[in-house]
This record gives structure tokens, C-alpha cells and sequence, in this order.
């Protein structure tokens, strides 16, 4: 089981945010995390992420703690933030030997992946630029690159549709399902909800900093009683009805 | 919401941020490092008035480049603000009156500075010029003028929409500024006085007869202020956090060169801050700025005491200015992500400073050599200060 999330409670500062969710990631499987603004999604990740510490609760993936071995734990994980963080003084290319020296990866092959990739986004000729100046869906494009050759057993991925050209989506989608087919965990939070039901393996509900619901589309189904209905139309009619 | 009520409300805002940093600034004893080189270097000042031949070249060079820079920094004080460029665009004549008020504070502050300048590098004028005390007065009238005109012509420039245009007045009245001064020092104060006048008249026709159109150029707005606030906050950045601390980043693809012989790819935070400190001009130019200065100061003098005292305060200054590097560690989330030790970060600021001090001391040696033992001296006083610096002030300071 690579991510584990058990009866976490947090948030910034003493009021909690988060109450008391848990979850788990099976290898090779991808979840999407869905709720409106403010559900606690971004919270969530940033717990995950270790950037915030818990009130109560652990979080563990494939066993680790961050408290216990934070370098191992942090090697374990590739995140594509929301809105694209970059190194106002580092071209493309240092970007990504910045990747590679701080996960430790070997060069020759990091880089063979890296070109791969940079070659999909036709990105290569850009490498002596600075990324800071790229439109946002090149940036998104760069925090792909960085994030997919450190081969995390964990992807975080958060809102990644917005801004990239219908391409880069088609192929962002291919490679999320590629690395899930090698046994990565993939977390990815979305309003797209189209996307997500075409290919997340099960989804969590998020409201209020609780989990409203968890499971496969047709648990949803199930669960909120609407047979054949889309992700979309389960969405909206239970936040109608809920009042969310 | 009323216009003028809102920049009531911004002044006050701003003043009082200014204020909260400024007490940090003033509290540190950089500031006694500074006073002590005030002093350094009015000393030498004063020494050197009375060695100066009228007929030199290099003072002249000197007070020319120095008043050119007195005339051409600062600017506008707006208070505009990025979001401005949105919501007070419907409100584009309401902001005139504003504009104006903003004009005149400006000019009150700016003359200010310029008076004291002109009125600390009068002597030299008089000594060179071999003229009368009276002519100080024009001298200081004419530096005066210069700079109202500068003023003039950043405000005027607000309301420019059109690059052609812009570019035209904007060359037309630099070189002027540039023939004034010009020929105040190379050839004579009286001409270079009645030039200025001509120049203050014309462009004061011109600036009038524009303001009636009162169409902003709201991009140029928003990005003279960020940059004259971006400058002050990054002076307080030396001394205290402030969330204003953006700076200009440059690609300088030549440099390239020079940082991987600074860094040899072996560990993270190194290889991000050599590039940090080579491409943030404020870091790499106020870097060469202080080592350049200080060079010229150090040659200049003859006295091997104050030479020592003048180069480890200059020292002091670079290694000093260098110290933010670690808030820029500390701020970026990804050194919080990286499966990496914290410990590494002043290990790395410690290399990087040691390199670009000793790189200095040498340079500053070299300045001082005149014949005697003053460089040996200079070297050994600025290597002992290397290794303090860099051994106990910055663990102590960053730590």
C-alpha cells in the first residue's frame, strides 16, 4: 500500500481545516481528489506534501514517516503544484540538473527521460531559457518534466488541466497511465470533472474538510443512488442537495 | 470611494511600512559601519581637495559620472498599485489631481537630495573651475535645475502613449542634461547655468501644453513604482525580511562561464545560489559596484592605516550584502521538498562568500600598492577578515 492517510486532522494554524480523514493509495492506482473551493483538497496535499504539519493522525507511504526518515519520505514523492513554481534565476536545463541533484538521480538516465519528455511538449529548443517567462501552460509543462523523471513511487498532481493545450493533456493523461501501469500511486486533485471520470480508478469526496464519499464510479453511483449517471451530474446534484 | 481619500489612506499605509522597516535598518550596527566609512571617505575627501590640480581629468570624469547619477535616480513617488491597472481605469481623470500632488512631493524630496549633493561637491567644483565661493551658488543652481527637469520628464513620460514620441523628448533632454553638466565642469559654470534655464524653459512649454491631455499610460505607471519601491525595499532587505523583496533577474548568458568555474555541480544549494548571485543584479552588480568603488577610493589614497580600514569596510559591505542569500534559501518551497539537509544552506552561503571576498581582498591589495608595504598589509588585514567573516559571523548572523 504506497500512501496511507489515517485519521489526519490539520490545517494552518490551531483551527483545524482537515477533520479527521482517512485514506489510502494502492500501488498502481489513481485517485482523484474532488470538492469545491475550500473543501480542503489543497490542505490535504499540502499535509501529504509535508509542508504542514498534522494535529493528529499519520501519514505513511510505503511505510515511511516524515517525522522518522523526512529524506527518504520526500525522495517518494513528485508533485505538479498548481500554479507553477519556478526558480526566477534558473534556466530550463538547471531546472532539471537541479532535479537531478537534489533526488540523487542518475544523470545519463534522468536525462534521457528528460529529453524524452521535453521533446513531447517541444520544449527542447527552450533550454537556455528562463522557464519564468514561458506562458502557464509551458510552465505547467516544465513541473511535468521535473516531476516525472525523479520515477516517484507517488505523484501528487494538482489541478493540472488548466492552462495546457489539448495535446499536452492528451499526453499528460497518457503518461499518468503509463506510470500507473509500473505500479505508481497517482493523487490527483481536479474540478475537470470529465477527465477525472475517464481516468481515475476511484475518487474521494471532499466537503467541509471531511470525506463526504470514497469509492469507484459505480460506488458513487451506487452510493448516491443514481444509476448512469456521470461524475459530473452526481456532483452537482448532491452539492444542490447537500447545500454545499 | 473617493480617489484622493484612497491615496490619503495608501501615504499613510506606506509610511508606516517604511517606518516598521526602517527601525530594523537603524538599529543594526551596519549602520556604524557606515558612518565610520562616511567619515573614511570624507576625510580623504577633504585631503584630496587640497592636492587637486585645476587641470586634472580623472576628478572631473568622477563628479561627472556622480552628478549624472544624483540627476537620474529617483523618481515619482505614485503609490499606484499593480490591481490600479483594473479598477481605477474608469477613474483616469479623477487621478490628475492626485498625479500633481504626487509631482510636487516628489520635486520637494528630490531637490532636497540634489541640494545636499551639490552643496558636498561644490569645493571640488570651485577648486577646479579655480573660480570665486559666490560661483557655488550657480553650480548648486544649476544641478537644481538639472534635476527638476529629470523629474519633469519621468512625470511628463506617465502620459506618453506613444513609443516614437517618447523616445524623441526622452533622447532630446537626456543629452541635454548630459551637455549641461558637461560643460559646467569641462568648460565653464556660467554657460553650462544658462543652458539648463534654456532647457527647464523649453521642456516646461512642452510638459504644460501635454497635461492638458490626461490620458495615462497606466503599464508605465505601475512599473516605475514597483521599481522605486522594489529599490528601497531591497536596501531593507539587507537588514530585515520584507515580502517586497522581487528582484530583477538577467540570463547574462556570457557569465556562464564564470559560474561553473564558482560551482562544480557537486551539491544543491551551491548550484542554486552561484547562479543566484550572478544573475540578480542586485546581488553581482552592487557586488562590482562596491568592489570597483572601493578600488578607486583605495588608490586614491596614500595613508596605509586608513587603506586598511577603508578596504575591510568595504569588505565587510560585500560579504554583508550577501547575507540575504540565505531568505532566498529559506522562502523557496522547494528546499523545503527536496530530500535534502537544512544544515547545507550556510555551508553553502559560507563558500560562495569566501570565494567573492577573496577574490576582492586581492583585487583591493592590488589597489593600494604604492610602492611601499601598504598592499602586503591590506592583503593580510583582509584575508585575517575573510576567515572571521566567514567562520564566526555568518554562523552567528544566519544561524
Amino acid at each position: 500500500m504506497s500512501l496511507n492517510v489515517q485519521s489526519l486532522t490539520g490545517g494552518y494554524t490551531r483551527i483545524p481545516v482537515l477533520k479527521n480523514i482517512s485514506f489510502n493509495i494502492n500501488d498502481g492506482e489513481l485517485i482523484g481528489l474532488i470538492g469545491l473551493n475550500g473543501a480542503g483538497k489543497s490542505t490535504t496535499i499540502k499535509h501529504i506534501m509535508g509542508l504542514l504539519n498534522p494535529f493528529e493522525g499519520t501519514i505513511e507511504i510505503d511505510g515511511l514517516t516524515i517525522s522518522e526518515q523526512p529524506e527518504e519520505y520526500r525522495r517518494k514523492i513528485g508533485f505538479i503544484p498548481e500554479t507553477p513554481l519556478l526558480y526566477e534565476e534558473l534556466t530550463l536545463k538547471e531546472h532539471i540538473e537541479m532535479t537531478i541533484m537534489a533526488y540523487d538521480l542518475d544523470s545519463s538516465i534522468a536525462w534521457s527521460k528528460a529529453n524524452e519528455l521535453l521533446k513531447m511538449f517541444r520544449l527542447t529548443d527552450r533550454l537556455d531559457w528562463f522557464p519564468t517567462d514561458f506562458s502557464k501552460g509551458m510552465k505547467q509543462k516544465v513541473m511535468i518534466v521535473s516531476a516525472f523523471i525523479i520515477d516517484p513511487s507517488l505523484f501528487i498532481i494538482d489541478e493540472p488541466f488548466l492552462g495546457l493545450d489539448p495535446l499536452a493533456i492528451r499526453d499528460l493523461i497518457g503518461l499518468m497511465e503509463e506510470r500507473k501501469d509500473d505500479g505508481a500511486s497517482l493523487l490527483m486533485s481536479t474540478h475537470v470533472l470529465a477527465n477525472a471520470e475517464r481516468i481515475c480508478d476511484r475518487f474521494i469526496v471532499m466537503h467541509e474538510g471531511q470525506i463526504f464519499a470514497v469509492g469507484t464510479l459505480s460506488d458513487l453511483r451506487e452510493h448516491f443512488k443514481m444509476p448512469k449517471a456521470s461524475l459530473e451530474e452526481m456532483y452537482s446534484q448532491l452539492a444542490d442537495k447537500e447545500g454545499f | 470611494m473617493i480617489v484622493s481619500e484612497l491615496f490619503k489612506k495608501r501615504t499613510g499605509y506606506y509610511y508606516r511600512q517604511l517606518g516598521k522597516y526602517l527601525k530594523y535598518v537603524f538599529n543594526d550596527h551596519f549602520v556604524i559601519a557606515l558612518l565610520i566609512l562616511l567619515g573614511a571617505v570624507g576625510f580623504t575627501y577633504s585631503n584630496y581637495l587640497e592636492t587637486v590640480e585645476p587641470d586634472a581629468l580623472l576628478p572631473r570624469l568622477i563628479l561627472f559620472a556622480f552628478i549624472i547619477i544624483v540627476i537620474k535616480t529617483g523618481g515619482i513617488r505614485t503609490l499606484i498599485q499593480p490591481a490600479d491597472g483594473i479598477y481605477l481605469l474608469p477613474l483616469e481623470k479623477k487621478i490628475g489631481p492626485v498625479m500633481r500632488k504626487n509631482l510636487i512631493y516628489s520635486l520637494i524630496f528630490s531637490i532636497f537630495s540634489a541640494f545636499l549633493m551639490a552643496f558636498l561637491t561644490a569645493p571640488l567644483v570651485l577648486v577646479l573651475n579655480q573660480s570665486e565661493e559666490q560661483a557655488s551658488v550657480i553650480w548648486i543652481a544649476t544641478v537644481l535645475i538639472a534635476k527638476t527637469a529629470d523629474t519633469l520628464l519621468s512625470y511628463y513620460s506617465f502620459k506618453l502613449n506613444k513609443a516614437e514620441k517618447e523616445n524623441k523628448v526622452r533622447l532630446m533632454t537626456n543629452s541635454a542634461l548630459f551637455s549641461i553638466v558637461f560643460m559646467t565642469l569641462f568648460y565653464s559654470l556660467l554657460i553650462g547655468f544658462l543652458l539648463s534655464l534654456a532647457l527647464m524653459f523649453l521642456l516646461g512649454m512642452y510638459i504644460l501644453d501635454s497635461d492638458k491631455k490626461t490620458i495615462w499610460n497606466w503599464e508605465r505607471l505601475i512599473d516605475s513604482e514597483q521599481k522605486r519601491v522594489q529599490a528601497i525595499y531591497k536596501i531593507i532587505n539587507l537588514f530585515v525580511e520584507t515580502p517586497y523583496g522581487n528582484n530583477k533577474v538577467k540570463r547574462m548568458k556570457p557569465l556562464d562561464a564564470f559560474i561553473n568555474l564558482f560551482d562544480r555541480r557537486t551539491d544543491l544549494h551551491s548550484y542554486y545560489i552561484s547562479r543566484v548571485f550572478f544573475r540578480q543584479t542586485s546581488f553581482s552588480g552592487l557586488y562590482i559596484r562596491l568592489t570597483v568603488i572601493g578600488a578607486v577610493i583605495l588608490a586614491l589614497n596614500s595613508s596605509t592605516w586608513l587603506s586598511v580600514l577603508i578596504s575591510l569596510l568595504f569588505m565587510y559591505l560585500i560579504g554583508f550584502q550577501l547575507l540575504p542569500l540565505k531568505q532566498l534559501l529559506d522562502k523557496t518551497v522547494y528546499f523545503k521538498l527536496y530530500p535534502v539537509k537544512d544544515t547545507d544552506k550556510i555551508k553553502a552561503i559560507q563558500k560562495l562568500i569566501s570565494k567573492v571576498l577573496l577574490i576582492t581582498a586581492i583585487l583591493f591589495s592590488l589597489a593600494s600598492y604604492s610602492g611601499g608595504m601598504d598592499s602586503i598589509i591590506v592583503l593580510a588585514a583582509n584575508l585575517l577578515f575573510v576567515y572571521g567573516f566567514v567562520r564566526f559571523y555568518i554562523p552567528k548572523r544566519l544561524g
